[in-house]
């Protein structure tokens, strides 16, 4: 949802932690969902995250919304061989909203989180520096599909990377990729601007609550009128955020 | 009960229904085990087959190396049999206690096994986890040794106390006769009992084994997650890999069911044996 | 199991619980009611604190905001159950695991006392039968789930291939999907706690006297009749039981809706109480409104049973 709102200009949360679902930004992108939900498999709501990937590569499904390196190698696991590379399964660049300029795009992110009151954080820190290490972190992108877009400059260059073969039949998605960070068009899940990272302390909880998620399933499930769904996630948001002592007011 | 022949009317619907019934049962368990022998694309070939047309224990090795299918094994294997050890520890005296000394001991035993009951797990398991917070116990072992002996203690104390009333007194008093009374109940009262026990362990064993709210709530570590927590992380996390979770899910119950076998065998045998009136 | 109760054995039973020394030759010896008190005591102590503590401790909590993973909390009094009242997702889950609940349990006591005649009856096979007919309700949930999952598949779940081919349906059916998922887990939940029914109602039947259905026999009474009039009276009471530990255990049931949601499922649908609870603390970290749902759920259960009672009562006064 992050990334819909911002290729449509908006934001989530305003400068005094306001939601702003209400607004016509928002309406838009859950018009969006709507449209796109014609197209859906029937059922597609029990299908969990990794079925959703088994319908692609199964060939039950054309397109589908998110890819990532999972994706590559669940293809490479499970597809015929031949199928397996970007000519087959190609990308297509995200959407860019009515009322937006460019699109926004989620990266999924493993953050390393080194607590301050950790016990070894030297030999933390000695530890990343080692795994990120080109030789290093190049056997654990060949084993590791989700990584297939290495999060180090150094290794996206250098052409030892570019030339494993699996790397070799993705490049399409990798450029895709690489063009989307170029253009700083990625950010974190919910994440609408870099400043949210340090301002907006509760988007995990924001996540965690499922609010978002049902506003968009009473719209596409349920039927709901967008206004109607976007209401009660206002509603429920501002309950949310005020008991946690976020907003004011 | 009428032993009409098999192939009378009322003999065919008896074993019609008997059929049903062990289709509806048995035939999932029967399914896993198939598949989980399967190779992948036999795994989601249409038309699906009952038996594999090539057996392989791929799917178990991919469990076995790409997993900590192991690890989870181990640690529900010393969580189980912990929670036996110290429930019987604590349930074999308290029930000897309670139908050997004059206590209201029935009625209070009924009554807590209904308020244990009635504090489902998911009641209990919030205050539990912020007082297992408070005392460091989160992510041990040790925290779920003890919600399990706490839940399994109520019906233990009933069983084993069922166990221990079926003794009769003069038994156990001839022996006090010839030694004090603490060898009487060594060796006479309790081997007369080991059936009780032997099933009251068998309950906790069960209990503990599949236990998953507590464990899922207490542990975080990954080395730490018994096989239900484990399992279920497994399948949310390759959750089309489905050979290698229905290899999985085989290994999970076969303790169960060889512990099934076990005393089934053991109980015939324990009850046939003397001793036991009634 | 009945314990011999001659007269002469009353009698020695007296004069043993005296406090009489024996006969073997220890120095020093506790009087009896002490060495029974200690015996007890460890029980009673492990349930005092790992049971009655936390009760107590989450019944306090209730009225405190208190965040799941700190320590701190505000007093706010009744407010967690004001908000509750007033809180739709509440009572939506209330409703969602009352369906699941009443659904299950009806068609448990049905499956269950309908396997339990059959197991009743003789014919080869009986008894390993009866033993595997325990199966379900000794795996863990999380196998029992996953089997299911996979026999439910929509695109290559056994299930929907068999209904295909019998042409009862044109698609394959989304099992996990909004409008079955609610089927779906009743199915698994019937299939997994069934046996528990069986145990208790096989038990009973077992010990109901022959003659009593020979006498309905020359009575001219026919099968049906006989289970009407000879078997349900003779079940009533450990029926009564069964409802009770049943109802107790699927309207607080967790295990089993939360797995089905794990790994894909239409979650809203099935969001009972315990699984809105668990939410609430867990994912809002709220534990404080975690708490003050379950004292509702405790109540709700506890005001049942005393009317549940009640009713029994009434019913067999008359």
């Amino acid at each position: 949802m992050g990334e819909l709102i911002k290729s449509n200009g908006g934001a989530l949360f305003d400068k005094s932690n306001k939601p702003l679902f209400t607004d016509q930004k928002m309406i838009e992108v859950l018009e969006f969902w709507r449209e796109l939900v014609k197209y859906a498999p029937p059922g597609w709501e029990g299908d969990g995250y990794l079925q959703t990937f088994q319908n692609l590569y199964g060939q039950k499904a054309a397109m589908m919304f998110q890819g990532y390196g999972r994706g590559a190698g669940l293809i490479e696991k499970f597809a015929p061989k031949e199928m397996a590379n970007d000519k087959t399964f190609d990308v297509w660049s995200k959407p860019v909203g009515p009322s937006g300029k460019e699109p926004g795009v989620q990266v999924d992110e493993e953050p390393w989180m080194l607590f301050k009151d950790a016990k070894h954080q030297k030999e933390a820190i000695e530890f990343l520096k080692f795994f990120y290490q080109d030789d290093n972190y190049l056997e654990y992108v060949s084993t590791v599909p989700i990584h297939l877009f290495p999060i180090t400059k150094s290794l996206r260059a250098s052409p030892k990377y570019q030339n494993l073969e699996m790397i070799q039949r993705w490049k399409g998605w990798i450029e895709v990729q690489q063009g989307y960070l170029d253009k700083d068009q990625g950010k974190p899940t919910l994440v609408v601007d870099w400043s949210d990272m340090t301002e907006k302390p509760y988007l995990l909880e924001v996540l965690g609550s499922g609010i978002v998620r049902d506003m968009v399933m009473d719209v596409v499930l349920e039927k709901w009128e967008p206004k109607r769904a976007a209401e009660k996630a206002q509603r429920r948001l501002e309950d949310l955020l005020r008991s946690k002592g976020y907003l004011k007011g | 009960m009428s032993h009409s022949g098999l192939l009378s009317p009322r003999g065919q619907v008896l074993m019609f229904a008997a059929l049903a019934l062990l289709v509806f049962t048995a035939f999932p368990f029967a399914w896993m085990a198939s598949t989980a022998l399967k190779p992948s694309r036999e795994i989601f070939v249409t038309p699906p087959t009952l038996w594999p047309t090539h057996v392989t224990l791929d799917n178990l090795g991919r469990l076995f190396a790409e997993t900590r299918f192991l690890t989870y094994f181990r640690n529900s294997l010393i969580v189980s049999f912990t929670t036996v050890g110290l429930t019987l520890l604590v349930a074999v005296p308290a029930a000897y206690g309670l139908t050997r000394f004059r206590f209201h001991g029935r009625e209070m035993i009924a009554g807590l096994i209904l308020f244990t009951y009635m504090f489902a797990p998911i009641m209990i398991i919030i205050p539990f986890y912020v007082a297992m917070r408070f005392l460091g116990l989160t992510n041990t072992h040790l925290g779920l040794i003890l919600a399990y002996t706490a839940f399994c203690l109520p019906f233990s104390l009933w069983l084993l106390r069922t166990f221990f009333q079926s003794i009769p007194l003069e038994i156990e008093e001839a022996a006090r006769i010839d030694g004090s009374r603490l060898q009487a109940v060594i060796h006479v009262v309790f081997p007369l009992a080991l059936p009780g026990v032997v099933a009251t362990g068998t309950f906790t064993f069960i209990l503990a084994w599949n236990d998953y709210i507590f464990a899922r709530v207490l542990l975080s570590a990954d080395e730490m997650k018994t096989l239900p927590v484990g399992i279920a992380d497994l399948y949310n996390a390759s959750v089309v890999d489905w050979g290698m979770i229905m290899a999985a899910g085989v290994l999970v119950i076969a303790p169960v069911a060889a512990v099934f076998v076990f005393i089934q065998r053991f109980l015939v045998v324990g009850w046939g044996s003397g001793g036991v009136k009634g | 199991m009945s314990r011999c109760v001659s007269p002469a054995h009353r009698e020695r039973r007296a004069r043993s619980e005296r406090a009489v020394p024996s006969m073997g030759s220890e120095p020093f010896r506790l009087p009896e009611a002490a060495v029974g008190f200690l015996l007890i005591l460890p029980a009673i102590l492990l349930l005092l604190s790992l049971t009655l503590y936390p009760v107590l401790y989450g019944v306090w909590i209730s009225f405190f905001n208190k965040h799941s993973f700190f320590p701190q909390q505000t007093f706010i009094w009744l407010d967690n159950y004001i908000f509750l009242l007033r809180d739709p997702e509440f009572w939506a889950s209330v409703w969602r695991g009352t369906v699941y609940a009443l659904s299950t349990i009806m068609l448990q006591i049905v499956l269950g006392v309908g396997a339990a005649l059959l197991l009743n009856e003789l014919f080869p096979g009986r008894n390993i039968l009866r033993g595997i007919v325990i199966f379900p309700y000794v795996v863990p949930t999380v196998v029992a789930v996953i089997v299911w999952k996979w026999l439910l598949n929509s695109r290559f779940g056994l299930i929907n291939y068999l209904i295909e081919k019998a042409g009862l349906v044109d698609q394959p059916i989304s099992f996990m999907g909004k409008d079955w998922i609610m089927v779906s887990l009743i199915i698994v939940s019937v299939w997994q706690f069934f046996p528990f029914v069986v145990i208790g109602v096989l038990a009973r039947l077992q010990t109901i006297p022959e003659e009593l259905y020979d006498a309905a026999k020359v009575d001219g009474g026919n099968a049906w009749q006989r289970f009407v009039y000879v078997t349900l009276p003779q079940l009533k009471s450990v029926l009564f039981v069964i409802v009770l530990l049943r109802s107790i255990w699927m309207f607080t049931k967790f295990d089993t809706p939360w797995l089905m949601i794990q790994g894909g499922g239409a979650e809203t649908y099935i969001r009972t109480l315990p699984i809105y609870t668990y939410m609430r603390t867990f994912a809002y970290y709220e534990a404080g409104l975690g708490s003050a749902m379950a004292v509702v759920m405790f109540l709700a259960l506890a005001g049942a049973a005393v009317l549940y009672f009640r009713i029994w009562r009434r019913e067999e006064n008359l």
